[in-house]
């Protein structure tokens, strides 16, 4: 795990290292490392294991985990068509930083140094990106 | 929902989001030179055109508001910005006034068209024409923290006024807060003096301090203003004066920006080691080394 772990980090550094080409399948081969690297995270013994992406979802767990949601079944895909919604409300920063902390599991430090910003702006940023997600997944009946 | 449902619909989302967060420049990075250059060379009359153009409306409004005192109505009004709602209040301008400085439309919603003042591109001040088309004057004030609870200066310089950066300013001046009308909180207050920093040591310092200020806008409460510091003067009377620390350890600021508009509503509390505005505005509590540091450049002992 921890191999992979660290596989899948040098293929995110080397994308964006890469980036500058404007390889139009960066992406697509992004996506298919992360989801790779993220069936066996979810594996019982990777789960046990800390790591930037397992601290970054304990931090949006107060935001979307409840016990009484109504529709407990809602489809990944369904859900990802919403978070996209919600996306699009956001300006670029924001989306960005939003994308760099639940999507690529940076750290705030990283995220800090990525977008120019300090690490306490990413922090209050965050909060308020994560308090509004909520309100608009609430407004959705997909958080009640 | 739990957190591998949603660890699962990140998996699932637009790959449109991975190339934006993948290719995302930081805005000071952004420049091409060589297509600028490029630009700039077959466009420059007319940039040069634009910009005399608008500089003349942009001193006309700015200098008009700057040569009025600022005479709010307390009337307050929310106006969508950005991801935001701003809370701006009214200034007492006439119509007729106003008529002549009505700009590029900002904003339009059911019962009101909001504009920029004729030749500005912040937001600091509004135009609304209503339904029956009269015309009021509006200055924001702050952002509504009743959802989410704070924001930063930074988000205030850069959403409302503009700025990017230090390079956005031109200067940074400090008076004396003059909440003591004793002859010696007078004398006090003369001692200080008026001073304005130009240089770009301490201009970088102040926007790194004031840029990550967490501010709690009206909405919010009065975090713990404890006393924290404490500061030496010299007076002969000092020990007769009310608030006297706080008179010599406070200074209203005023910052210029490159844009032409003026910031003048902050404070600076060295008692407290924090920034404050009228109407109950308040912010986090400053770290230590950031006390210090406006210390320095404001010559607070």
């Amino acid at each position: 795990m921890l191999f992979l772990h660290c596989l899948y980090y040098l293929l995110i550094d080397l994308c964006l290292r890469l980036r500058g080409a404007g390889n139009p399948l960066l992406s697509h081969i992004v996506k298919i490392v992360r989801n790779i690297s993220l069936k066996i995270y979810w594996r019982k013994e990777a789960a046990k294991r800390s790591g930037h992406y397992k601290i970054a979802l304990e931090e949006i767990e107060g935001y979307i985990a409840d016990q009484k949601t109504v529709e407990d079944e809602i489809e990944a895909r369904e859900l990802a068509r919403i978070i996209g919604e919600f996306l699009d409300t956001l300006t670029l920063e924001n989306r960005v930083i939003f994308m760099r902390r639940y999507w690529f599991a940076d750290s705030y430090k990283d995220i800090a140094e990525f977008m120019g910003f300090s690490e306490k702006n990413i922090s209050v940023r965050l909060t308020r990106i994560r308090e509004k997600m909520k309100q608009y997944l609430i407004e959705r009946e997909v958080f009640v | 929902m739990n957190v591998k449902k949603f660890s699962d619909a990140m998996s699932e989302l637009d790959t449109k989001y991975i190339d934006e967060a993948l290719n995302y420049k930081k805005k000071a990075k952004r420049r091409n030179w060589i297509k600028w250059g490029a630009m700039a060379a077959c466009l420059c009359f007319v940039v040069v055109g634009s910009i005399l153009f608008n500089l003349h409306n942009l001193t006309d409004f700015n200098a008009m508001i700057g040569k009025t005192s600022v005479d709010t109505v307390a009337i307050m009004t929310s106006v969508p910005v950005d991801e935001w709602t701003a809370w701006y209040q009214q200034i007492n301008l006439s119509e007729k006034e106003l008529e002549k400085y009505v700009g590029d439309e900002y904003l339009k919603t059911d019962s009101r068209t909001w504009y920029f003042p004729d030749g500005v591109n912040n937001l600091k001040y509004l135009i609304c024409k209503d339904a029956g088309d009269s015309l009021t004057l509006w200055m924001f004030i702050s952002f509504a923290t009743e959802e989410v609870k704070t924001y930063t200066y930074g988000d205030v310089l850069s959403i409302i006024y503009g700025v990017h950066g230090a390079d956005d300013i031109v200067s940074i001046t400090t008076s004396p807060f003059q909440a003591n009308n004793t002859d010696e909180g007078k004398a006090i207050q003369k001692k200080i003096g008026t001073h304005t920093y130009t240089d770009c040591e301490a201009i970088n310092m102040f926007y790194n301090i004031v840029k990550d200020v967490i501010c709690y806008g009206a909405d919010g409460e009065d975090p713990a203003n404890e006393t924290r510091f404490s500061y030496s003067f010299s007076t002969e009377n000092s020990d007769k004066l009310s608030s006297g620390e706080s008179t010599y350890g406070t200074r209203r600021i005023s910052i210029e920006f490159k844009n032409g508009t003026i910031l003048d509503s902050w404070k600076y509390s060295a008692l407290s080691g924090s920034f404050f505005e009228y109407g109950g505005i308040y912010t986090e509590p400053l770290e230590e080394n950031d006390v210090y540091a406006l210390n320095d450049i404001f010559g607070i002992k």
